[in-house]
């Protein structure tokens, strides 16, 4: 990709938000979060209760984008070839031939991801790692870009199965999805009934503004984006602090490390620039640790979350030295 | 003062129950002699607090420093209550000067590492006395005193863990998860919150001490005393005297008065002036007519059987080569610290000349911040700890050359924009720090600080910051140096914006 067409790209990247906040109205930071992962290749982790959307923003990131959408409601009797396929006999053909699972897509939305046992989850977990799929010993290679947005339910906890901390590890941003303001939720109302017929999501408001090629080019970009040794060290102190902090019982590991600056590249991207600067690394720090802490019993029972630790640690890690 | 009224029994005592003593006397009377001691710490440890001028390490130093004049008035207060004369507060404050006076400054420089200052403090208080008089005085009191000496050493270990205790206990209350420091960090770190809380929790710990220590002093001065003097003989005469005067055998009294009546000669009618130092010769004299009386006038012979051939030196030779060695080794070292006294006394004068030299150099360098308390402006005006660096630069006034921008627009003729860049960053950090008082705090990148302008500071210099950092941002993370001509503009409007030259 030559240098002109790259920056044609880049601005493109910056109508991507624009386009999404069309259909999904408010949850900026949400937004923000999803095409961070979008760009640095990572996948999504949605914490929220029903109904704010989760399925909306996949949409609306397919649209935008041009890519393909699937979803699949994790359950518990869920099978792994239910996700990433199976070999069926055709008896047209009288031969085997695969059947490929919704897993074969751009864009995957994994409803309530905790309602399905470790079997199925780690599945994903692998499609996620690998972006290949194995099946019957042949693997087939996913279309790129591929992006899991992962969702769980934080109140109902009864029958679920709680992701572990190795497979928390693997998603790199954990977003927050919070009920919309009341004007964000008045024009939401007033978007989605003008004219519908039931609540069906509407994305046909979102204009395609980036194809999936070059949103592969865009993430080869945001690898290669200009950083600063000093920065490297910033975020390595602020994964190695979390180790050390009291009222944390198991700390980031060096992934965390590693997904703070693919993060903060993507960020400084998104922001325009080509370079990273501290600001980018501590404005996407709590998305990305904060599923890779765990918080000791005393602090969990008396309500401390984990961002509230985080943020005591960003207060007190010095900002590089130049 | 009236022996008889005394508010203690007197009798023979050990050292330790001496101490004991003071320390139940100290209970008795803890409050009155609490409120005594911070009557003089109080003022005293705000006008240090005043002149150590942020310094805490000269703060608490002068808090321990000064305490011959905190405890005085607890001395003086003591020695009336002993007798059933309890002062008022107001009474001790009136007469503060003249009870902390004598002898201050010997009290203050090389009498403030004696051991044994708590035992002392009487002879000088109390009795008055003066150079050969309290020195011969203390000789002859102090003979086989060791306890004063464990006292003060057991006070100040007492005083070191309580207050460490203190610190520890604040520290261990607050909740885990608000525990922003470690205990190290706590009581170690410099410039710390730990730092400034050593000087109450030391306040406190010194005010609780105090009583005791000065309490168990006297108490080992009066059994001292009681002991040379007999005064528990004496009271015990006027008691049977008292009695016997209120019964019927007044015959077998007469015996008991004329023994009150000698012994009466040289025990001390009045504690307030100095005891009369009675001469071995005159105390065998006074001895000798005593044991003239007929209930003295008895002598018995006893016998008995010892040794006097030549005794077994075997092993023992060794042994006692050895002593002897040691005691030549003890004899040499005696010695050397005699001949060396003087040499001491030169180098505590030289200390103490040296104290004072820093004081006013301390008040000199501190004159600004006297200035402003003594016109009222001095509210708070560096009651903030400000930054010394920020993002590794050295953002200290005195650091920066007088005309920043002229010097940047030197660095950028020269060709180095890195520095000039750098130089024009820190500048306007030190504007923003120590004029405008804005809090940065070390963990604050450049777009919090830009953030922080932002929400502060007028647009004109909102849009300079902006230009400043991005320069700034550019050349430090992307490597890439702005132009000549963009910094020499940055150059000039840096005079605009942050104004004057200092001077």
């Amino acid at each position: 990709m030559s240098e002109q067409e790259l920056g044609v790209v880049l601005e493109k990247v910056g109508l991507l938000e624009q386009e999404i906040g069309r259909a999904m109205i408010g949850q900026k930071q949400v937004i923000r979060d999803a095409t961070i992962a979008l760009l640095a290749g990572g996948h999504v982790l949605v914490e929220g209760v029903p109904g704010l959307g989760k399925t909306l923003l996949v949409r609306s990131l397919a649209a935008a984008i041009g890519g393909a959408f699937n979803r699949v409601q994790f359950t518990p009797d869920l099978m792994p070839s239910d996700i990433s396929g199976h070999i069926m006999f055709d008896m047209k053909s009288d031969s085997f031939r695969v059947r490929k699972g919704p897993v074969f897509c751009n864009f995957l939305l994994a409803d309530e991801i905790n309602r399905a046992p470790a079997k199925a989850q780690s599945a994903l977990l692998e499609v996620m790692q690998e972006q290949q799929v194995t099946i019957e010993g042949q693997s087939f290679q996913l279309k790129l870009p591929f992006l899991v947005l992962a969702t769980q339910n934080p109140i109902e906890q009864e029958g679920t199965y709680p992701l572990p901390q190795a497979q928390l590890d693997r998603f790199l941003v954990k977003v927050f999805i919070d009920y919309p303001s009341q004007e964000e939720e008045h024009m939401m109302v007033q978007q989605v009934t003008g004219g519908a017929v039931g609540d069906k999501l509407d994305v046909s408001a979102v204009n395609e503004v980036l194809q999936p090629e070059e949103i592969e080019n865009l993430q080869a970009y945001t690898a290669r984006l200009e950083m600063d040794e000093q920065i490297v060290a910033y975020a390595v102190r602020i994964a190695r602090a979390t180790r050390e902090w009291s009222g944390i019982e198991n700390g980031s590991g060096p992934r965390g490390s590693i997904s703070l600056l693919r993060a903060a590249r993507a960020n400084a991207v998104l922001e325009g620039r080509k370079f990273v600067t501290p600001d980018d690394v501590k404005q996407v720090a709590l998305p990305v640790l904060r599923h890779r802490v765990k918080l000791t019993a005393d602090l969990e029972i008396e309500g401390y979350q984990p961002d509230d630790v985080l943020s005591d640690i960003l207060q007190n890690v010095d900002a590089p030295r130049q | 003062m009236e022996i008889g009224s005394l508010q203690i029994a007197l009798r023979k005592r050990g050292h330790w129950e001496a101490i004991d003593l003071g320390f139940t006397l100290a209970r008795r009377w803890f409050m009155p002699l609490w409120q005594l001691w911070f009557m003089t710490a109080l003022p005293l440890g705000l006008l240090a607090l005043l002149l150590a001028g942020g310094e805490v390490w000269i703060l608490l130093l002068a808090l321990w420093w000064f305490k011959p004049f905190y405890e005085p008035p607890l001395l003086f207060w003591m020695s009336r209550a002993v007798f059933g004369e309890p002062l008022t507060r107001k009474d001790v404050a009136r007469q503060w000067w003249r009870i902390v006076r004598p002898q201050l400054f010997a009290n203050l420089t090389w009498r403030r590492f004696s051991p044994n200052r708590s035992f002392n403090m009487p002879v000088a208080l109390l009795e008055g006395l003066r150079r050969k008089a309290r020195s011969s005085r203390i000789s002859i009191l102090g003979q086989g005193q060791h306890a004063a000496t464990w006292l003060t050493f057991v006070g100040l270990i007492l005083e070191t863990i309580l207050e460490t205790s203190m610190i520890l206990v604040l520290y261990f209350l607050i909740p885990e998860e608000l525990r922003w420091i470690d205990v190290e960090m706590l009581v170690f770190a410099e410039g710390r919150v730990g730092e400034w809380l050593q000087v109450p929790v030391t306040l406190i710990a010194m005010s609780v001490i105090a009583p005791f220590y000065v309490a168990g002093g006297f108490a080992l001065y009066l059994h001292r005393r009681s002991e040379l003097e007999g005064w528990d003989i004496e009271i015990n005469f006027r008691r049977t005297a008292e009695r016997l005067k209120q019964g019927k055998q007044r015959a077998s009294g007469v015996t008991a008065l004329v023994l009150v009546a000698a012994l009466a000669s040289f025990s001390v009618p009045d504690f307030s002036m100095a005891a009369e130092v009675i001469t071995p010769e005159k105390s065998k004299q006074v001895v000798e007519e005593v044991l003239q009386d007929e209930t003295f006038g008895r002598y018995e012979q006893h016998g008995y059987w010892k040794y006097v051939g030549e005794e077994d030196r075997g092993d023992e030779a060794d042994t006692e080569g050895l002593l002897e060695w040691l005691e030549l080794l003890f004899d040499i070292i005696g010695g050397f610290f005699k001949e060396y006294a003087a040499v001491g006394e030169v180098v505590l004068w030289g200390l103490a000349v040296l104290v004072v030299v820093f004081l006013i150099y301390k008040i000199v360098g501190n004159r600004d911040w006297f200035l402003d308390m003594l016109q009222g402006d001095g509210r708070g005006r560096r009651s903030r700890q400000v930054p010394l660096e920020l993002f590794g630069l050295d953002i200290r006034p005195d650091t920066l050359p007088k005309d920043i921008a002229a010097e940047a627009s030197l660095l950028v003729r020269d060709g180095r924009i890195r520095s000039a860049l750098s130089l024009l960053y820190r500048g306007a950090l030190v504007r923003l720090v120590q004029d405008h008082h804005l809090e940065i705090p070390a963990s604050a990148t450049e777009g919090e600080c830009l953030e922080l302008v932002r929400m502060n500071r007028d647009e004109d210099e909102v849009e300079y910051f902006t230009q400043l950092t991005s320069r700034w941002l550019s050349m430090a993370y992307a490597h890439v140096t702005p132009g000549r001509d963009d910094v020499e503009m940055l150059c000039n409007r840096w005079r605009m914006v942050y104004g004057h030259v200092q001077g």
